[in-house]
């Protein structure tokens, strides 16, 4: 037995000693107070993020890069991005993502390396998000966010511009709540060229338990595009774009994983599916386009900005109706936008 | 669950020692366990694997239960975390496990001697970033079998031991991590009056 003494002593000694810090991150609220975004990074490919494999089945088309910049708070100041694609997309040019409004007739952004600078609140939301452009300061885009007693944003004003002066655009949102969720969004477009205004709403269904079902467009002509969530529960966005009834097409999955992960966010994805059920005019659609807006890129700067990022969907998905029955695309693409964190 | 783990174990130690002063009069039949082997936790992004070690003191209720403290540390675990490019970060990781176990064997007539072991553990993972850990704690039970071969009168050769752990609680940093698996081998050594 006395021989025995050490070991069991050892035994104890090393069974009872913890291996936790006091100065060790030990929770997902203590991650996330201190976790901080360095970087963005956007690639479009083939195929979907789980088949991402080394034997070639993704075909990568490009990558883009944001690194970011803090305040004196720590608080992200700025995105500098490079190599976004600003033209009009066309199939396998890994241009699917865009910058600037959705408008045709305007001058593309060209080079695209720009800027997006944000300002707080005094509430520690984002006031003012502009996108300038790195070689001439142009801001040819800007975000302007007022806030309820909650937090919860109250009204965006957007202002958009191309250099040619054909998109001076203004569009003023205002957001309704019902038990502190989103129920509608009224807005008022101005074109400040042609001193002429239009206006539109976004109406929001939910579940029995407050889950987005359907997000509905009305447009200032009366078409409506609806936008039908296919797995309504609060870790799942995906949906169907629809208009004026269902099963018209055109139809568009953007599988949008926003999980909110130890790490940060998981990579947000946007599918253009042409393989999955109900893909009617799958072939003969031409390409989905993704743009970068403030709250697709980045909703955790937000009070409940992946649900605001859902209901914004019109505004950064832009779904094509035009039927070209000479494309045949035939396999899903792909975006990616990446987070990179890092503990300071 | 942590605070009465650790009164148990509190209690363990102060019964052990109160035995160990005892030693001369009457000491119980005891098996006195180190082992090594490899241990692997999966989740959704990031498998955490590598080499452990574990020590563990059995005293002997009859000669088919032995119950008493149980611990397992890590010797070189990694994190390995997988990419959307399918690259792999490879970063330092630490498991650390302490606990009471059970376990239910054969008699001693034969050579080798299967066993089953349960365990309610507390356990401690650790994921090194170098410039930051996430860091924590778990309760639950854990359920293992084994194969003890007898090398001599006192000697065992824990051939093979796999041991689940049903982890208690999500773990923050590793999401979708259900169960740790560890596969051990190692030396029993038994002592004092046989039962």
């Amino acid at each position: 037995m006395r021989t025995s003494n050490p070991i069991i002593i050892l035994l104890l000694f090393l069974g009872s000693c913890s291996i936790i810090k006091d100065e060790d991150i030990q929770s997902k609220e203590d991650l996330d107070a201190k976790l901080r975004l360095t970087r963005v990074e956007i690639s479009e490919g083939t195929q979907a993020f789980s088949d991402i494999n080394p034997d070639g089945t993704y075909v990568l088309y490009g990558r883009s890069f944001a690194e970011a910049s803090f305040n004196s708070q720590g608080q992200l100041s700025a995105l500098a991005w490079s190599g976004l694609s600003a033209s009009n997309a066309s199939f396998n040019s890994g241009s699917k993502l865009r910058v600037n409004h959705k408008s045709e007739s305007a001058d593309p952004i060209d080079p695209i390396e720009f800027t997006n600078k944000i300002d707080y609140n005094s509430n520690g939301y984002p006031s003012r998000i502009t996108s300038v452009t790195e070689t001439d300061n142009f801001e040819f885009e800007s975000f302007e966010f007022t806030y309820n007693s909650d937090g919860n944003i109250f009204s965006i004003v957007t202002l958009r511009k191309s250099k040619d002066g054909i998109l001076n655009q203004k569009t003023t949102d205002v957001l309704g709540y019902v038990n502190n969720r989103v129920s509608r969004v009224d807005r008022l477009i101005d074109n400040l060229n042609s001193m002429t205004e239009k206006s539109e709403t976004i109406e929001v269904t939910r579940s029995g338990n407050g889950v987005i079902t359907m997000i509905e467009y009305t447009f200032s002509n009366g078409t409506i595009r609806f936008y039908d969530q296919q797995c309504p529960n609060e870790n799942c966005f995906w949906y169907f774009s629809e208009i004026e009834q269902p099963n018209l097409g055109p139809f568009g999955n953007p599988n949008i994983s926003y999980n909110n992960t130890a790490l940060g966010f998981l990579p947000t994805q946007l599918v253009d599916s042409r393989t999955g059920l109900n893909q009617t005019f799958g072939e003969d659609r031409p390409p989905d386009i993704f743009f970068v807006h403030p709250l697709l890129i980045l909703p955790h700067l937000f009070k409940n900005g992946v649900e605001v990022s859902q209901i914004f969907i019109n505004d950064w998905w832009l779904v094509s109706s035009i039927i070209d029955p000479d494309l045949n695309m035939n396999q899903d693409e792909t975006v990616l936008i990446d987070y990179t964190f890092e503990v300071p | 669950m942590r605070i009465v783990l650790n009164s148990v174990f509190i209690l363990c130690i102060v019964g052990l020692s109160s035995s160990a002063g005892l030693a001369q009069l009457r000491i119980p039949s005891m098996d006195v366990s180190l082992k090594g082997g490899y241990s692997l936790l999966t989740s959704t992004t990031t498998d955490v694997e590598g080499v452990i070690f574990s020590g563990s003191l059995l005293v002997h209720i009859n000669e088919i239960i032995a119950v008493g403290p149980y611990f397992s540390r890590d010797l070189e675990v990694n994190s390995i975390e997988f990419t959307n490019t399918g690259d792999e970060i490879k970063n330092t990781a630490h498991v650390s496990v302490l606990g009471l176990t059970a376990r239910l064997s054969t008699n001693r007539n034969g050579r080798v001697r299967p066993y089953l072991n349960l365990i309610f553990y507390q356990m401690e993972l650790v994921n090194d970033y170098e410039t930051y850990r996430l860091a924590q704690k778990t309760a639950g039970f854990a359920g293992g079998v084994g194969l003890m071969i007898k090398l001599n009168r006192n000697l065992y050769l824990n051939a093979v031991e796999a041991t689940v752990y049903q982890l208690g609680d999500d773990i923050f940093f590793l999401e979708g991590a259900k169960q740790v698996l560890q596969l051990q081998t190692g030396l029993s050594y038994n002592f004092g009056r046989k039962k």
